[in-house]
């Protein structure tokens, strides 16, 4: 080092050690400011999911002022329930289900709503009206809607002579599912609607008219022009329609069938809030939403890492 | 640090302090003083004229005994173990409560005192059945206090007139009745709220009461204590029983999605012609006003057996006391669950509930509704507790799921029966499940639970 690096350097000195003192004093600010927030995801996330996970671990009523340390065996019992197995599976069915069919919906709609139609922001409020409807007054619509006895679709199949297509929509295990996943697909698909809309609108209509001085058809001009541009916002629509699906069944499901007929249509959701307000069996609810945790967590992983690979492309 | 980082810290020092001295105020204060004052809480879920009634007679006790009753309703009927679970949970004061379905577990989580004693000397002022739906293992945990709620099949009865059906009483009458109803008319024989999966129950007690022997609770204790298989000869008659109904095609499958309100909009509009439910329904039935006479029928025989019907019933309220509260309000809880019960206190309180069949025996049941006689005369002698109240949940499950095997998927009620029974094992084996939990308690458990003194009410008539 020579002299004059020597002077550089103490003359650089004090800055450096100003610059370090004020970064020191950033980031203590941002901690205390971050404080309330920790203390709220501490106090309303961490704990209730620590504690779960602790309760889970005990057989308890939920009310008694003492647990009995159980082990693994709440795990092992959930896992072993084969109408938590089912729920599982239904929730997975339902999850992937009204996810498909909301996204192709909502692209034909909006791909229809996108042209220039007459009447068409009655169309767009009409589609979008379930989305700001209650779960639970849809729920009741549609129960009665189904309705056996006095319900409008088994009426208007009467009328129309179609007696044959009468089924128990609530009443037949084969058939209760899907009619609560065309409720749900009913109630969400204005929202994707909306979101295609605005993903349609930004497609540059250079591209259109290009495509159509190449002589492509509407189709043809649907498939390599319109979809790939689409292609994030479509993404996007999908991960918050499968995100929303796998938590978000329970209000459904509890006010049109209760899970009926026979755990049919019984979701993990409705399994665990029986498991642990009517089986009075807190530890093994715990276990079994210990189980979902995982589960969505896992599910939560892939959709964020294809969040962000589709950012980075 | 920097000033502001330093006024930041010590704010939220400060904040905290004044938020923990504040939580602490209040520590010192709660039941255990000797000036009696106690905390009386039931669900808001009532009309205001029955909370006015309890109101009323709450403050006549207060001024009897010179004592200061704190009278609040809130939640619903099904909210009451929460609100005592959060009561002794955050040290707050709470005595006297109203409670119903949920006593079993409360009692057995160890949150209500031992009545036993205190019930002892007034307990001929309650209908014996009310009573034993409280009873676990020889001890009294609740004092009935209301109407008490029994099954019926109600009828059209201007439709069997019409047709000149006499009200059934077998199950081949029944048969016949459904028959003529078809052909004379274009209603469905019977409907049920099958889509509400606690409302089934009640069709295998009506059936097994019967199978039994009327002796379905007795069964039930065994069955439950591990000393009875559940697929024995008489719950599989039972089931076997329930298939017949659609078997011989009373009952459409279009019940399984059918609630409350479908079942009671079906039989209203003519659509069905019975249905079977609780006696509430009455007041649902009288206040829409049908065009038709509205009756009400006996479960039918299912058998030849001579043996005395049961079907369920319970009372809708019963009065308890906290285990956590003073031995002073304790004592004072118990002496208002006297004061309370005396005939005239009791026909203001439960007298608002205008019951057609009460809890309480002083208590005149309902003077406006006709079938009044027929249900206290034929029914209320018939009704036993609810089995879903002695089941625990997941046996409740099993048996809905038993009974809707049976009638709807041509499941084998010998299999069906297995099929609880299997339910019953896995609670045993997975959940360590003991019906008499009272025998394993410990002493402690009994101590809190208790009167630490005997409890002797003054008993006025």
């Amino acid at each position: 080092m020579t002299l004059s690096d020597t002077k550089l350097h103490r003359l650089g000195a004090r800055p450096r050690r100003a610059r370090r003192s004020l970064a020191r004093q950033r980031a203590t600010m941002a901690t205390l400011m971050s404080l309330p927030l920790l203390a709220l995801l501490g106090v309303f996330v961490f704990y209730p999911l620590l504690n779960g996970a602790w309760i889970s671990l005990h057989q308890w009523d939920g009310i008694s002022s003492w647990m009995e340390w159980f082990g693994a065996r709440n795990y092992v019992n959930s896992w072993n329930d084969p109408i938590f197995r089912r729920a599982l599976l239904n929730t997975f069915v339902f999850a992937l289900g009204v996810t498909v069919a909301k996204n192709v919906l909502a692209l034909v709609i909006a791909v229809a709503l996108n042209r220039a139609l007459k009447w068409q922001g009655l169309f767009r409020t009409a589609t979008f009206l379930p989305v700001v409807m209650s779960y639970v007054a849809v729920g009741l619509l549609w129960s009665w809607i189904f309705n056996p006895t006095f319900g409008l679709l088994n009426t208007l199949l009467r009328s129309l002579g179609l007696e044959s297509l009468i089924l128990g929509w609530l009443s037949d295990p084969g058939v209760a599912m899907a009619s609560i996943m065309t409720v749900d697909v009913w109630k969400w698909t204005g929202f994707h609607v909306v979101i295609l809309l605005a993903g349609l609108h930004s497609v540059p209509q250079e591209l259109h008219e290009a495509a159509a001085l190449d002589g492509a058809n509407g189709f043809q001009t649907f498939m390599h022009v319109t979809l790939p541009q689409l292609m994030p916002v479509l993404t996007f629509s999908v991960l918050m329609s499968i995100s929303g699906a796998f938590v978000s069944n329970y209000d459904l499901v509890t006010v049109m069938t209760g899970g009926g007929p026979g755990n049919s249509t019984e979701v993990a959701l409705t399994w665990i809030i029986h498991t642990a307000l009517v089986n009075n069996n807190v530890g093994r609810a715990n276990a079994m939403s210990m189980i979902l945790f995982v589960i969505v967590a896992i599910v939560g992983a892939i959709q964020v890492r294809a969040m962000m690979s589709r950012n980075e492309s | 640090m920097t000033l502001t980082a330093r006024k930041t810290a010590t704010l939220l020092i400060a904040s905290a302090v004044a938020l923990s001295l504040a939580a602490c105020a209040d520590s010192d204060e709660g039941p255990g003083s000797d000036e009696c004052a106690i905390v009386f809480r039931g669900s808001s879920d009532r009309p205001p004229a029955e909370q006015d009634a309890y109101q009323q007679v709450i403050e006549g006790f207060g001024e009897a005994y010179d004592c200061d009753v704190t009278v609040n309703f809130q939640g619903t009927w099904d909210e009451i173990t929460q609100q005592v679970t959060s009561a002794r949970i955050a040290d707050e004061p709470l005595d006297v409560i109203m409670t119903s379905t949920s006593t079993r577990d409360m009692a057995e989580a160890g949150m209500l005192t031992d009545l036993t004693e205190c019930v002892a000397g007034f307990e001929d002022r309650f209908l014996e059945t009310a009573l034993a739906s409280f009873e676990y293992g020889d001890r009294q945990y609740a004092a009935p206090f209301s109407s008490l709620d029994t099954s019926a099949i109600f009828y059209n009865k201007s439709l069997f007139d019409e047709l000149g059906l006499e009200p059934p009483t077998t199950y081949e009458e029944f048969v016949a009745a459904g028959q003529a109803i078809r052909d004379g008319s274009d209603m469905t024989p019977i409907i049920h709220q099958g889509q509400s999966p606690w409302y089934w129950s009640m069709w295998f007690m009506a059936a097994f009461g019967e199978t039994s022997g009327a002796a379905s609770i007795e069964m039930t204790q065994d069955f439950l204590a591990g000393n009875r298989p559940f697929d024995s000869a008489e719950e599989v008659a039972a089931l076997e029983a329930l298939a017949q109904f659609t078997e011989d095609g009373l009952m459409e499958r279009a019940t399984l999605d059918t609630d409350a309100e479908g079942m009671r909009a079906a039989f209203l509009q003519e659509r069905s012609a019975m249905f079977f439910g609780l006696t509430p329904e009455l007041v649902n039935l009288r206040l829409a006003e049908p065009d038709f006479e509205v009756g009400i029928l006996e479960f039918p025989r299912v058998t030849s057996m001579d043996a005395e019907m049961q079907v369920g019933g319970a009372p809708k309220d019963a009065l308890a006391i906290t285990s956590f509260a003073s031995e002073t309000n304790k004592q004072a809880g118990c002496q208002l669950i006297e004061y309370m019960s005396r005939p005239e206190n009791a026909q203001i309180v439960v007298g608002s509930q205008d019951p057609f069949i009460s809890s309480v025996n002083s208590v005149d049941p309902s003077s406006d509704e006709p079938l009044v006689g027929q249900l206290n005369d034929d029914f209320a002698p018939h009704t036993v507790i609810y089995l879903d109240w002695i089941w625990p949940g997941q046996i409740n499950d099993a048996v809905r799921n038993a009974i809707i095997d049976v009638m709807f998927n041509d499941v084998d009620p010998a299999d069906a029966a297995g099929n609880v029974q299997a339910a019953y094992d896995s609670l045993v084996a997975q959940e360590d499940y003991a019906y008499a939990w009272w025998e394993d308690k410990p002493q402690g458990f009994w101590d809190e639970i208790s009167f630490e003194n005997t409890p002797e009410p003054e008993i006025q008539d």
